[in-house]
């Protein structure tokens, strides 16, 4: 502890440091692309600048000092979060009756039956869905 | 090696996001200043926490990640044309 205290705090990353670190890249990259599945128009460049900063701006680079483990933790669990989340929308798209890749495209995805209806409150990627008649 | 795991998969979610514009040719100025700009600066951003020897790994896994979500963009364009029901 002692001699840990005594070290430069760049050359100091904990295991609990780390997997703290890699816990906050898994949660970062998951809701970056929460962010990204859920917006409603085409992508802008501003959005590209706030992603990029959300993943790699100032929290970051206050949070973790350089030149140490903790940023190469924060990256495996930043493509850990991102990923999984992408990975997993696959399989869904992929498994959902009348659901396939195009869905991917502008989020199309079957028409309503006669007996479904939108819920009032309820979203989705705001595309107006056709009824069957 | 951990800094070095990590610039990767750094490199791959910034790579992966920088796939998501369209680049249109009427706006190709702009849309090539922003990009090199967010490129440089994640490029920085690596630079600073990981070292200068993270750079590299950084760089490959951003442009294999851009040159992978770019392919399956297309690939998904080609294979589902763009819906009149939206």
């Amino acid at each position: 502890m002692l001699q840990e205290a005594a070290q430069p705090a760049s050359e100091v990353a904990t295991m609990l440091q780390k997997i703290g670190a890699g816990a906050f890249g898994a949660v970062v990259g998951w809701y970056v692309y929460y962010i990204n599945r859920w917006r409603k128009d085409d992508v802008q460049l501003s959005d590209i600048v706030t992603l990029v900063g959300a993943i790699g701006g100032a929290a970051v680079l206050a949070l973790f000092p350089e030149k140490t483990d903790l940023f190469g933790a924060y990256g495996i669990g930043l493509a850990s979060g991102f990923f999984l989340y992408f990975f997993i929308l696959v399989i869904l798209i992929n498994k959902a009756p009348g659901f396939d890749s195009g869905w991917f495209i502008d989020g199309r995805g079957p028409a309503l039956t006669k007996d479904q209806m939108i819920s009032a409150g309820g979203k989705g990627m705001g595309l107006e869905p056709k009824r069957e008649e | 090696m951990l800094v070095t795991l990590g610039s990767i998969g750094f490199g791959l979610v910034f790579g992966w996001l920088l796939g998501l514009y369209d680049v249109r040719p009427e706006r190709l100025p702009v849309a090539i200043t922003s990009l090199t700009g967010a490129s440089i600066v994640g490029a920085g951003v690596t630079a600073w926490l990981g070292g200068i020897s993270a750079l590299a790994p950084f760089c490959v896994a951003a442009l294999v990640a851009l040159w992978v979500h770019s392919q399956w963009r297309s690939e998904l364009r080609k294979r589902y044309p763009k819906s009149n029901n939206t």
